[in-house]
């Protein structure tokens, strides 16, 4: 995925969402545990180059 | 006068076994004031093992009626309870205090947001057994103003996660939540306001799912009623039962997060 510093990882969700046809519904982030907050430019958030990102759903079913 | 040594005494006692276990205090937990909120499957399960953990003080909180369709998941719910249209809350706090003669569960048949909110200074702690993001963002506002300890599950088929907020150290369920749970959050709501609810889950909730995550939310009660906060997660297990994975993630506080 190629991206730029002022992407936001809500911008990231939801193009890879888009991307990989995921069902509608909330998804988070992580790079390694940490979860990365869904306002974060790329710029800030600690990413870089060749980093391996999950998208992974948050249910809110219960 | 002494007491007797008598044969076979070990398993008359009820927490004789949980009292082995060195960081449990029992007697906390004996005295904890427990706020359920919800009760629907993970209500289900989450009270059950509340109560033979040995928590005995709860009161359950849910506006629904029994349902069909809530039969292959909840241990408390009958046929009988679906042709009455009996209160969730008030069929799950009777078969709690059915399971022990020491339970005091207490029903309280409302949505959470017509509460009084002292009901919130009054418990100890909160557990979140919800179904939809509306009600957890306001649980999980309530329970941080109040510093109390909020534990909340979520579950999709296979999937469930349970998230504790500990006020006023770490990150709140809210710190946790981007864009795509607003999505979904919004999609709940009419123009009117009102609950419209055509936001079908991905998966239907599934009973081993929800046997994982209840045991890990009334685990973590455990803890921390049994002052090991230490031991607790910080903040959040994920699960995935397709994959067989697990895993304990952690969260930021949100510079912009209203609880903070």
């Amino acid at each position: 995925m190629e991206l730029e510093g002022d992407n936001t990882v809500d911008e990231i969700i939801e193009s890879a969402a888009t991307f990989w046809n995921k069902d509608m519904g909330a998804y988070v982030l992580r790079k390694g545990k940490k979860v990365l907050r869904g306002g974060s430019p790329i710029k800030d958030s600690g990413i870089i180059a060749e980093d391996v990102l999950e998208l992974i759903p948050d249910p809110e079913g219960g | 006068m002494e007491e007797q040594l008598r044969i076979g005494a070990v398993d008359d006692e009820p927490f004789d076994r949980a009292r082995r276990i060195g960081w449990l205090d029992l007697d906390a937990v004996f005295r904890t004031k427990v706020l359920m909120v919800g009760a629907g499957a993970l209500g289900n399960e989450v009270g059950k093992n509340l109560v033979l953990s040995g928590f005995r003080h709860v009161t359950v909180v849910d506006m629904d009626h029994v349902m069909g369709s809530n039969l292959n998941r909840c241990l408390f719910f009958s046929r009988v309870d679906v042709s009455r249209r009996s209160p969730k809350a008030e069929v799950v706090a009777r078969g709690m205090n059915a399971l022990s003669e020491h339970a005091n569960v207490e029903s309280i048949s409302s949505t959470i947001e017509e509460l009084d909110e002292g009901l919130y200074r009054v418990h100890d702690i909160i557990l979140g057994c919800l179904d939809n993001i509306p009600t957890r963002l306001h649980v999980n506002s309530r329970s941080y103003r109040f510093g109390k300890t909020l534990i909340d599950g979520g579950m999709e088929g296979f999937v469930g996660r349970v998230f504790v907020a500990n006020p006023p150290n770490g990150a709140c369920i809210q710190c946790g939540m981007n864009k795509s749970h607003a999505k979904v959050a919004n999609l709940r709501f009419s123009c009117t306001g009102k609950d419209v609810v055509f936001h079908e889950p991905r998966l239907p909730a599934e009973i081993t799912t929800t046997s994982v995550i209840s045991a890990i939310m009334v685990r973590e009660c455990l803890k921390f009623v049994s002052g090991r906060t230490d031991m607790m997660l910080s903040n959040a297990f994920f699960y995935d039962g397709q994959r067989n994975v697990s895993e304990e993630l952690e969260f930021d506080i949100d510079p912009l997060c209203p609880n903070h």
